[in-house]
């Protein structure tokens, strides 16, 4: 949903991290190795021990949103968010503590506090079924992914899109890739991210090389910051409220030229997939697996 | 009442409001929500009973030369408002880049730019999208809805809460309708384009998380049609509906190019109530479908 202002703080304790993030000499705090069934309590703990982190539950309610902290557990998903298609996958696996990174029931803190929907809403009460019947137990995971040591959520979008190698010394995250049209870039990030669709503000033959990448909806400032970043000629984005991004990208254009993707906010799921595997470290005995999540838009002709 | 010649831009507010009726929701301030996303948003966001129809720009106690209207006031249609002559610009969405359409402290470029520009040219921006009860708002309301062949069965409802008709269509021939009626062929559906729609929801616009979701979980709607949404809380809503097997779609069609008809429809009924001359100019969101 949003990227921590901690990110900045927690980000200097690079040093520890995984293989894929390329970092040398990580190892988990604490690799929860114990012998006998491990309840959905047991794991949480071990995680945020794990983890290294100054573990604040808010503002993202990165805590154990659903099910019985006492359930055994017997492996972890992660992904973008808990929908009810990745929860049949999980169980079809056998992996009953899922970790997603958004919000599983459509109020983005999870608490209900601001849901305009009914507690009888039937897809709540069917999310909540499911979860319960399955023996179930939902932890988010939201600001301490980006926080993570090399930031989760960035890098793997970075892997993901084959731009980790092009990365620039740079506060957040900007590449320098070999030049190309807007048009073949944007076709490069439709079929690495597998979307269905894809829109792109600006002349799609603008030679683009220097972009600068976020994901999720960091915000209309951080992300007018991107464009205003001094030699970028492309953004990446999440998701934008548009009258303010998509229209500062108008505004821009009628001073220079720049090309804007709005690739959607499940450009975050990638670095979910690095959850799975720095869980995988912390838990060696136990199934930890990325569950992805398709587009979920199409464009019909 | 026609305006006469010479007559303020404030007086052509004052017509407008008079002709077009009251708003259909009034300002219920800053609730307890609005305070946290204003903490933590990195952003702004607009408590859903705010209302937002006001001068936002310029000195609106000048005599009108001449109307612009447009779905937002980009710097390209402010640009054209100057070669036309034209001194007020109304602009159904925000045009600050801020929802609220505040001027930041510190104006980023585009922004710096496009505020120089209002003042050297003197140019007078009006914000007027909020839906308005009388027959005249109404029909700006209902512009995009009447533009895709719905004129009857709609359902009494807050028009400030969007609009819900009945009809018996499918999703791909509503996609086909929205695309032949608006400036945009990249719109992004969620759900079966074979769907049967029997009830049709209309939200003119979202810039908060949930406001959408008293309607797309109404029993009698199948389809949302929307200008943008919050992708981790009404897309997911949709997608889990959908994987439990009820007959729901939504379909985001862009904020900005959703306003286009009613940004129409409104200079159209302008020129009956003002003597100066009044032309609509499309916005050109400018997005390309990566194909």
């Amino acid at each position: 949903m949003r990227s921590v202002t901690r990110r900045a703080g927690l980000a200097g304790m690079a040093g520890l991290g995984l293989s894929s993030l390329g970092l040398a000499g990580f190892a988990p705090r604490s690799p929860a190795l114990q012998s006998g069934p491990r309840t959905a309590r047991d794991v949480f703990a071990a995680i945020k021990t794990a983890s290294g982190q100054y573990w604040d539950p808010n503002p993202t309610d990165d805590r154990i949103i659903y099910g019985d902290p006492a359930t055994p557990i017997t492996g972890i998903a992660t992904g973008f968010f808990s929908s009810l298609a990745l929860l049949k996958a999980a169980r079809d696996a056998g992996l009953n503590y899922i970790v997603p990174h958004e919000a599983s029931f459509y109020e983005r803190y999870d608490d209900f506090a601001e849901s305009a929907l009914t507690d009888a809403d039937p897809v709540v009460v069917a999310k909540k079924r499911f979860v319960t019947e399955n023996r179930m137990v939902i932890q988010r995971m939201h600001g301490h992914a980006h926080s993570a040591p090399g930031d989760f959520i960035s890098t793997g979008l970075l892997q993901h899109l084959g731009w980790d190698q092009y990365k620039l010394d740079t506060p957040r995250p900007t590449v320098r890739i070999p030049e190309a049209s807007a048009i073949e870039v944007g076709r490069h990030i439709k079929a690495t991210c597998g979307r269905r669709t894809l829109r792109m503000f600006g002349d799609p033959n603008q030679k683009v090389s220097v972009i600068s990448l976020s994901s999720g909806m960091p915000g209309e400032n951080r992300q007018i910051e991107q464009m205003e970043t001094e030699g970028v000629n492309a953004v990446f984005l999440g998701e934008v409220r548009e009258p303010e991004v998509l229209g500062y990208a108008q505004d821009l254009a009628a001073t220079r030229p720049i090309v804007v993707y709005l690739v959607g906010h499940t450009s975050e799921d990638y670095g979910m997939r690095l959850a799975a595997e720095w869980m995988q470290s912390v838990f060696p005995d136990m199934p930890c697996r990325w569950i992805p999540t398709v587009d979920p838009y199409t464009n019909p002709a | 009442m026609p305006l006469q010649t010479g007559q303020t831009g404030h007086e052509l507010f004052a017509a407008i409001q008079a002709v077009a009726g009251p708003e259909a929701h009034r300002h219920r301030g800053v609730d307890a929500p609005m305070r946290r996303d204003t903490a933590i948003a990195g952003g702004s966001y607009r408590a859903p009973g705010a209302l937002v129809d006001g001068f936002r720009a310029g000195d609106a106690d000048v005599p009108v030369q001449g109307v612009v209207v447009a779905a937002r006031a980009s710097t390209a249609v402010l640009q054209r408002a100057v070669e036309l002559g034209a001194n007020i610009v109304i602009s159904r969405t925000a045009f600050y880049n801020d929802s609220m359409d505040r001027p930041v402290s510190r104006p980023e470029s585009a922004l710096k730019h496009k505020i120089d520009y209002i003042a050297a040219n003197k140019l007078v921006v009006l914000r007027l999208q909020d839906p308005r009860t009388g027959p005249a708002g109404e029909a700006i309301t209902t512009a995009l809805a009447t533009g895709i062949g719905l004129t009857t069965g709609r359902k009494p409802l807050n028009s400030a809460d969007g609009l819900i008709y009945e009809t018996d269509t499918t999703v791909l021939e509503i996609v086909r309708r929205v695309k032949a009626a608006l400036p945009t062929q990249t719109v992004r559906l969620v759900g079966d384009p074979a769907l049967r729609v029997r009830g049709l929801a209309i939200a003119t616009e979202s810039n908060r998380p949930n406001a959408l979701a008293p309607l797309i979980s109404r029993a009698d709607v199948n389809l949302l049609i929307t200008g943008e949404v919050h992708e981790t809380e009404t897309t997911p809503y949709v997608m889990d509906a959908i994987e439990l097997g009820l007959p729901k779609a939504m379909l985001i069609v862009g904020s900005i190019a959703m306003e286009e008809p009613a940004a129409r429809h409104l200079a159209e009924w302008l020129k009956t109530i003002t003597p100066v001359p009044v032309t609509y100019v499309p916005s050109n969101e400018g997005l390309t479908e990566v194909m």
